[in-house]
């Protein structure tokens, strides 16, 4: 990657200028007669989602060095009122890259459609709303001919998951080109590190350890809101399970697909448990600890854990023990805090190795690599490993929420689905999972609960 | 029995010293019922707490394959648990046992009752719920007595100093004291340990231990009723309180940390861990009140960073695992098979344990599998030839690592062995002075609910008191 990185500095003029010559042209007409067959050498940002996540991915793909046109073209959210502010700020950050124009900010359950329908092949349609509802929106887009980044979590049960891997499969037929928002992989530090595991320095890897552990918060009683849908939308991205995964699965999921990554290979089985604290009052469906042990196919070990609690010990990093010494894989924030130690202690004082400090965020890498991929037009379909590790988290949830072990096996043939209706979803559609006379929302009760 | 305190070091040296002890054993009889002629090589055995693992010790004590052993007395704070750990001991153990009714005593004096009826080098059994465990320990040594005590024998930090010290007074006076820890009289754990002593793992980086089943024992509490006192209540329902029993973390876990610790030859230093507990109403929807989580998942770090992960759990219809592995740089091993220290063990060549990749398993004969008779024999055989036996250093640290493990999930924080040693939150002072019209050492509040962890907001102790 870090050798990767310094191709990747080839200009967009150079390119233009090799695109030009013979050699380019074939290598372009041999995989896809899409990329760039037109004038104007821009690509086109629709940003479908336009909270927080959404607006730092805008930052990330206008900040790709060398890369040529970038700008953010079209915005669009079920909420019209998330729209301005966040093209206001955008703006000033990038004032000329944003040219979002009044006819293109579409609100509504159906602007996503609007948005991509302006999209030209070689344009990226982002796909940053809640989880819940990006399997219709990815698969939309790759049915146009259009690019996508999609942001993790990726859908929220098993069924939406799947119907991903299908539009993945259609991405690969049609050449369109999908970075999903597992930006670690793309962090040349872990790289560096990842070579040196595939080259035996570490011997055999019987177990990886990836924690999550920091303060959290709970959910007060929505009382009139609590069964309102668009209420839901609102309040319930990190506390309903329906729309976002709840809080385990998006926070942790790095980590886990970091352990798939280390191991190069996906989990046969997990189990796992969890619970909340005796004084909650939460009123959402999370729990408050999670600890999952997948196994892989080799019987070796991944042990992840999860906790919001406030003031309780913090932890955020991912660490590989291996038959010949233990390493850190990442840090807090997913920096990438990378380190080999001479045995199995974890400790700065213990330090053999640290690889060559990333330059760019790993965000930052994530972009850099999907832009140049379009410029390039080289294969980049992330959709199918993507997946896989949502998979592979949504295991440890169900580990956890039902009290069962999980295998591989159930979680590829499971397709449940919290809500059965998205394609149907309207602003007075009924919500999906409703809260009691209290105000509190269903919770998992391993033994009683269901997902997958 | 002052005299019988100075000269009485063992049961080999009172065996030799007959002449000097029908001496003193006038001035015995003085104290408590006489119970046999000078000069018998019979080792008689007092029970302490007769419920179902005490009546399983004293029938392991009654079975042992080295000579002539007694029940003489009886002894427990609950009169029905006396009276049916009796009959059943009577079923398999009559001829074995002389316990006429002045020898069955009830109530919170009866531990130094039934220890008087020992002679000094005889044993006594301790089976009553772990916070009482050094009041009794304390008398037994005054006393002269062997013992054997069952697990935990701590359950906090300053009963663990407490216990340190009087293990070094029993060594003193060269005692004998057996802990029921029986892992380490599992013959199959003992080859598997000295196989990997030997290097079949290589260095040891990853253990497991796992106790999942469904709510057992005294695991989940109602309110009380009414009809018994709370100070009853508590000790009746011992895993329940985590003054009496260390809750069902202790009571369940120790055994496979214990043995993990065992296969490592050293003790973890720190424990990080994450609990929860929210699943807990009865059929008829009422909220238990008892201090357990419902699951525990302890990452332990020994010294040179390896890891043991102890994960357990107690809920009604998820999938159960009870049993430990070890994972090393040239192999793993089955520790347990299944339960607290289930035979056989077994070694694997990589890390999966495949019938195929299998490469030793052990082999014990049968007349040697029973752990809990092995751990009567081993202690019969050392105080008749008088060798070196005393287990409560090493039970002592295996039940500290068991509270620094769940202290972790109690509280939400790292806690380092020297920190669970340290921690002066002794859950039940005072309980030497303890009598029947003592309040309880865990108090309710007004719909008898009991203090419970606080991960985050009580962290220096595992819960506060009411006020």
């Amino acid at each position: 990657m870090t050798e990767y990185a310094k191709k990747s500095s080839v200009n967009r003029r150079e390119f233009i200028k090799q695109s030009g010559a013979a050699a380019g042209a074939v290598a372009l007409g041999s995989i896809s007669p899409v990329a760039f067959a037109r004038d104007d050498d821009t690509i086109r940002l629709a940003l479908i989602g336009c909270g927080g996540r959404g607006a730092g991915a805008v930052g990330d793909a206008l900040s790709v060095p060398n890369e040529g046109p970038i700008q953010l073209y079209a915005m669009a959210d079920i909420h019209g009122e998330r729209i301005e502010p966040r093209l206001a700020a955008l703006k000033k950050s990038f004032p000329d890259k944003v040219n979002v124009s009044a006819d293109r900010k579409f609100v509504g359950f159906k602007a996503y459609k609007q948005a991509i329908d302006i999209l030209r092949p070689g344009d990226v349609a982002m796909c940053t709303t809640r989880a819940y509802i990006r399997p219709v929106h990815v698969e939309y887009a790759i049915s146009k001919g259009i690019n996508v980044f999609f942001e993790k979590p990726f859908a929220s049960d098993p069924g939406g998951l799947h119907r991903l891997l299908r539009a993945g499969e259609m991405a690969d037929a049609k050449n369109v080109k999908v970075a999903a928002g597992l930006q670690c992989r793309h962090s040349p530090a872990r790289q560096a590190l990842i070579d040196k595991i595939r080259n035996g320095e570490m011997g055999e890897i019987p177990l990886i350890r990836a924690n999550r552990l920091g303060g959290g918060g709970w959910m007060k009683s929505q009382g009139d809101k609590s069964n309102s849908l668009m209420d839901q939308l609102q309040f319930g991205r990190i506390h309903l399970f329906w729309i976002g995964s709840g809080h385990m699965v998006d926070y942790l999921i790095h980590q886990i697909d970091e352990c798939c990554w280390i191991k190069g290979a996906w989990p046969v089985s997990v189990v796992g448990m969890g619970g909340r604290v005796p004084n909650s009052t939460d009123h959402g469906q999370n729990i408050d600890v999670y600890s999952m042990e997948y196994t892989f196919a080799d019987g070796t070990k991944a042990f992840c854990g999860f906790r919001r609690i406030a003031k309780t010990r913090s932890d955020f990093a991912t660490y590989i023990h291996g038959t010949k010494c233990a390493a850190q894989f990442s840090g807090r924030t997913h920096a990438p805090t990378v380190h080999m130690f001479r045995d199995q202690r974890i400790a700065q004082d213990n330090i053999s190795w640290t690889p060559t400090k990333d330059r760019y965020s790993p965000w930052q890498y994530e972009w850099n690599d999907f832009i140049h991929s379009i410029r390039t037009d080289r294969r980049h379909n992330e959709v199918k490993r993507a997946i896989y590790s949502d998979l592979t988290t949504l295991m440890g949830r169900a580990a956890c929420h039902t009290g069962q072990e999980v295998t591989w096996d159930q979680i590829m043939q499971s397709r449940f689905q919290f809500c059965d209706y998205l394609d149907d979803l309207s602003y007075d559609a009924a919500a999906p999972v409703r809260a009691d006379e209290n105000g509190q929302f269903p919770l998992p009760i391993p033994g009683q609960w269901t997902e997958i | 029995m002052i005299e019988s305190n100075e000269k009485n070091t063992s049961r080999r040296e009172f065996l030799k010293n007959t002449g000097r002890i029908a001496a003193s054993s006038a001035v015995m009889a003085g104290i408590a019922p006489r119970i046999h002629a000078a000069g018998s090589s019979t080792v008689n055995v007092a029970l302490i707490g007769c419920g179902g693992r005490g009546t399983g010790a004293a029938a392991n004590a009654l079975s042992v394959n080295n000579g002539p052993t007694k029940l003489v007395a009886m002894g427990d704070v609950f009169e029905n648990r006396l009276r049916s750990s009796y009959a059943n001991l009577r079923r398999s153990h009559a001829a074995k046992m002389d316990v006429p009714e002045d020898r069955r005593f009830v109530g919170f004096d009866a531990y130094k009752k039934a220890m008087d009826c020992l002679r000094a080098g005889d044993v006594a059994i301790f089976a009553t719920p772990p916070g009482f465990r050094w009041v009794h320990f304390t008398y037994a040594i005054e006393k002269n007595l062997n013992v054997f005590m069952e697990k935990p024998v701590t359950v906090d930090g300053p009963t663990s100093k407490r216990m340190f010290e009087l293990a070094k007074q029993a060594d003193a006076k060269n005692l004998k004291v057996g802990v029921g820890l029986m892992s380490r009289h599992q013959r199959d754990l003992e080859q598997l340990r000295k196989k990997i002593q030997d290097g079949a793992l290589g260095e040891i980086i990853l253990q497991r231990g796992y106790r999942m089943h469904g709510p057992i024992g005294f695991f989940h509490s109602l309110p009380k009723p009414p009809g018994i006192s709370d100070l009853m209540y508590q000790i009746q329902r011992f895993h329940s309180f985590l003054w009496a029993s260390g809750g069902n973390f202790s009571d369940f876990n120790i055994h496979i940390i214990d043995h993990q610790a065992w296969m490592k030859d050293t003790w973890p230093v720190k424990a990080h861990a994450v609990g929860g507990r929210h699943y807990k109403e009865s059929p008829d929807g009422i909220a238990y009140v008892d201090q357990n989580f419902d699951t525990y998942s302890v990452e332990y770090t020994y010294a040179d960073g390896s890891k043991f992960f102890m994960d357990g759990r107690c809920i009604e219809g998820c999938h159960q695992i009870y049993s430990s592995a070890a994972h090393g740089t040239k192999g793993m091993a089955i520790v347990s098979r299944s339960g607290d220290c289930g035979r056989p063990s077994s070694i694997y060549t990589g890390q999966n344990p495949d019938r195929a990749n299998r490469v030793w398993v052990s082999e014990v004969s049968r007349a040697d599998q029973d752990p809990y008779q092995n751990e009567w024999n081993d202690l019969m055989d050392a105080i008749r030839n008088d060798k070196p036996y005393n287990e409560t250093e090493s039970g002592v640290k295996t039940s500290l690592v068991t509270s620094m493990g769940r202290m972790a999930a109690h509280t939400g924080q790292e806690i380092t062995y020297e920190q669970i040693l340290n921690c002066d939150h002794e859950m039940a002072p005072g309980l030497d002075k303890l009598t029947e019209n003592s309040p309880a050492p865990l108090k309710s509040d007004s719909k008898g609910r009991y203090p419970v962890p606080q991960p985050g907001i009580v962290t220096d102790r595992e819960y506060r008191d009411f006020a």
